[in-house]
């Protein structure tokens, strides 16, 4: 009886020990998430229910409101209490990672073939932060929005083919000038959508990037070239082609210029000239990019954002079970898992036609417009596609361009960023700083920027004359900006010697547009 | 003192005033005293992660780093004088705006005027700030559509220019806060025993007189409260009109302590807060404002009898 009992005893224990850890295997993962009130992250969403099933992985959202997301990172930090796995801005990442808050994503590759594949660091350095380590999964999500964008119709008018220098841009500006006293031949919105356009016309290289000269990286300020530029843009100011009110302009004013049909060209995200909901349908139809000018040393390109998206998904140090979030992030750089993301579920949210263009279904497209809401809106409310704060599935023009026509987008537009992703700027060489190097960029790059921004401005309105050109050098030594520059090619020399030096100066992005190009009519 | 004495003669006659006192203690002791601790960042290089005791201590650093900045005197005097300004415009004006509206004697006229005036106040700054744009701008604002057809000149682009900067930001808050700063003046203008006026016409005061010497000394003392608190603000100004309205053309007389904080403490250069020199500059001000406040109400203690302690 005693026997019986002993051994009941133990099989009842076996069994209880072994559910619970089988209990415990299944607990999910806390993955805390940034939300919006109008494209909120839902469990029970289509996309959240097809990525658990695909991996097998079980996953609890945490929200955090977007208007307060930085203060609630922090607090997590702060408390310790961090969830297995987050989404948070890259500089957190590579911020706390070293500290011990996130793990190196890099030490788990053999597990993860599609991040394997992704983050090659020969091909994709820059996603590599502190230390040569991935400590947040970002996309390589190239912005494709800052196409030179002209009014064709107004330029027909006055006889004018498309410019394919800066020069002809310039005449093209004068001719629109004098068509209208008006008019507003450049139409622009800050200092900074101006060094987006011009910065790689004069360099060829992304308005962020170093200059390589000699060997030795360079800020563009600090390079010959750069007091022609500022001497360009006061030039633009002076004859009144550049639009008078760009420092201060709102995008009410913006708008208005945009929908009176007053800017012979708009250099600005593609989507403001594109979808002026205000503005005559001519007047939008009108619009056109073209494709990047050649600058005055024969270089040329298009401003984009990439391959690093400035936010991301880490894995942090208090993960339960490591092996299963990197499971199932690694699913979504697979291909299908980016059309889960970014398109949902086959035959439930979109179908594929016979040429490769893809469509979202018509019952998603009917309830949309019975629930009054823009396609995109409602599927990332509802169906949890292509929502923010995730926007780590690896990205390409095809991909970008495809959906732009799934959701139905101006043609005009869509066949913009083909023209932009055909175009890229060059990207600068990736830099690897310690923390304590960044902290010290960080803090003089603080005065550097005050300084650089009030010159600038002063140049271009003609507060200043340009004679004074050297003292403002020399002011800019003054503060450091030299320093800065050590720093970073310090950085580089240590990117250099973990990686190996890259064959050529920086890797080529280049993106595989398939047949987009020829559907859109863009290429035989 | 005698516990005893104290515990029955003063305490417990008193023991509900005293769980009345009790809430707001708290509060101050939890929201005020106990986060000063917070201050020690200041001296340290604060990472959430590694929590402020095990954030490496650097003393001094972050004090340097703000005043060896090349703009700091720059930020100092901007906040300074953009105080001064207020103080010298901004403070008399509900003064002046309730003792006229006191003075009125159709009370349907006073009701719709002081809503009329108290309406901005609700407007948020954003609003306001595009209002000032869309009022001020060269080509299609209303000030140089005045400027340019009635009086022939030429527009002027106000934005960009800093001598413009702190009229326009004086101006706008006045605009924005007069109706809601006057209602304090209001509730003491209740409070003067209207005997005073009867004696006073008796006397044959004319409303001159009257107002002389007797609305303006019976609101003294919230004057002069209101004024040694504002002292305690003298190096702390609301950045986000100026954050709205400022741009690198005005800078020379925009950029403020609290814009400084903003871009380098909360904003951070590519998206790294350092909230150490954040809470270093913050700990300055208050210092500042400490010792403002003292002053002030030594001042106002020894030329009146109304101080704050």
């Amino acid at each position: 009886m005693l026997k019986k009992l002993v051994v009941s005893g133990l099989v009842v224990v076996f069994f209880t020990t072994f559910f619970t850890l089988m209990g415990l295997s299944k607990e999910p993962l806390n993955f805390a998430i940034g939300s919006f009130s109008w494209r909120e992250p839902k469990e029970e969403s289509l996309f959240f229910q097809e990525w658990q099933r695909r991996t097998g992985v079980q996953i609890k959202l945490i929200k955090m409101d977007v208007s307060a997301i930085n203060e609630k990172i922090n607090t997590m930090l702060a408390s310790g209490d961090l969830p297995d796995i987050m989404s948070c801005p890259r500089n957190i990442a590579n911020n706390y990672g070293p500290q011990g808050a996130f793990i190196p994503i890099n030490k788990y590759f053999d597990k993860a073939p599609n991040l394997k594949k992704h983050f090659d660091i020969k091909k994709n350095p820059w996603l590599y932060g502190p230390g040569g380590n991935i400590y947040i999964l970002t996309g390589t999500w190239p912005y494709l929005e800052w196409g030179w964008v002209w009014n064709r119709k107004w330029a027909d008018k006055l006889g004018l083919s498309a410019p394919k220098n800066i020069n002809e841009w310039v005449t093209a500006w004068e001719k629109a000038k004098a068509s209208d006293p008006k008019a507003v031949p450049l139409f622009t919105q800050g200092r900074g959508l101006l060094h987006q356009f011009f910065f790689p016309t004069w360099w060829g290289t992304t308005s962020d990037s170093y200059i390589m000269q000699k060997g030795y990286l360079r800020n563009p300020w600090l390079t010959q070239e750069m007091k022609g530029l500022i001497t360009f843009f006061r030039d633009l100011y002076d004859k009144k082609l550049l639009y008078q009110e760009f420092m201060t302009a709102t995008d009410e004013m913006r708008n208005q210029v945009i929908a009176q049909g007053k800017a012979f060209s708009v250099l600005h995200y593609q989507g403001v000239p594109y979808s002026q909901a205000n503005a005559p349908q001519d007047v939008v139809e009108a619009f056109e990019t073209l494709p990047p000018p050649v600058g005055p040393y024969g270089k040329k390109g298009c401003d984009w954002m990439g391959p690093t998206s400035w936010w991301g998904i880490s894995i942090t140090s208090k993960c339960r079970d490591v092996d299963s979030a990197i499971k199932f992030l690694d699913y979504l750089y697979s291909k299908d898992g980016a059309y889960l993301y970014y398109f949902g579920v086959k035959g439930i949210t979109y179908e594929v036609a016979k040429d490769g263009t893809i469509r979202f279904t018509q019952k998603v497209i009917d309830e949309a417009k019975k629930a009054n809401q823009v396609l995109d809106t409602y599927l990332a409310q509802n169906y949890g596609v292509n929502l923010y704060f995730i926007n780590v599935a690896p990205y390409d023009p095809k991909i970008q361009v495809l959906q732009g026509l799934a959701y139905g987008k101006p043609i005009n537009y869509i066949k913009g960023q083909v023209i932009v992703a055909k175009n890229l700027a060059k990207l600068g060489p990736p830099i690897w700083l310690t923390i304590e190097e960044q902290n010290e960029v960080n803090s003089i790059m603080s005065n550097v920027n005050t300084y650089i921004s009030e010159w600038e401005s002063k140049f271009i309105l003609g507060k200043e004359p340009l004679d004074k050109w050297d003292e403002f050098i020399s002011g800019l030594k003054k503060i450091g900006i030299e320093k800065v520059e050590e720093l970073y090619n310090k950085g580089y020399d240590r990117y250099l010697k973990s990686v190996g030096k890259p064959k050529g100066f920086v890797p080529i992005v280049t993106y595989d547009l398939l047949g987009i190009e020829k559907l859109l009519g863009l290429s035989k | 003192m005698d516990v005893k004495y104290w515990w029955n003669k003063r305490f417990w006659p008193n023991r509900y005033l005293f769980l009345m006192f009790l809430p707001g203690l708290l509060y101050f002791i939890i929201f005020c005293y106990v986060p000063m601790g917070g201050i020690i960042i200041a001296f340290k290089d604060y990472s959430p992660w590694l929590g402020i005791l095990r954030s490496p201590w650097v003393g001094l650093k972050h004090f340097h780093d703000f005043f060896s900045s090349p703009y700091a005197w720059r930020l100092i005097r901007n906040t300074l004088l953009l105080n001064i300004y207020g103080l010298i415009f901004g403070f008399p004006v509900p003064i002046i705006f309730a003792l006229l509206l006191n003075e009125l004697n159709s009370e349907l006229y006073k009701k719709v005027i002081q809503t009329t005036t108290y309406f901005p106040f609700f407007l948020s700054m954003p609003i306001v700030a595009g209002l000032i744009v869309q009022f001020l701008s060269p080509s299609s604002g209303v000030i140089n559509i005045i400027l340019q057809r009635w009086l022939g000149k030429e527009p002027i682009y106000f934005l960009v220019k800093p001598e413009y900067f702190r009229g326009i930001y004086i101006t706008s808050n006045i605009w924005k806060n007069l109706g809601y700063s006057a209602i304090i003046y209001l509730a003491a203008l209740t409070s003067i025993d209207p005997t005073l006026y009867e004696a006073a016409i008796i006397d044959g005061a004319n409303r001159w007189q009257r107002v002389r010497f007797i609305t303006l000394p019976g609101l003294t003392p919230t004057i002069t409260i209101l004024l040694i608190l504002s002292m305690g603000y003298i190096l702390s100004v609301g950045i986000d009109l100026i954050l709205l309205l400022y741009n690198p053309m005005t800078y020379e007389t925009a950029d403020v302590i609290g814009t400084f904080v903003y871009r380098r403490g909360l904003a951070g250069i590519d998206g790294a807060p350092n909230l150490s020199l954040g809470t270093a500059v913050g700990l300055f001000q208050s210092v500042v404002g400490l010792v403002t406040i003292i002053i002030t109400n030594n001042i106002a203690r020894k030329i009146s009898e109304t101080s704050l302690w």
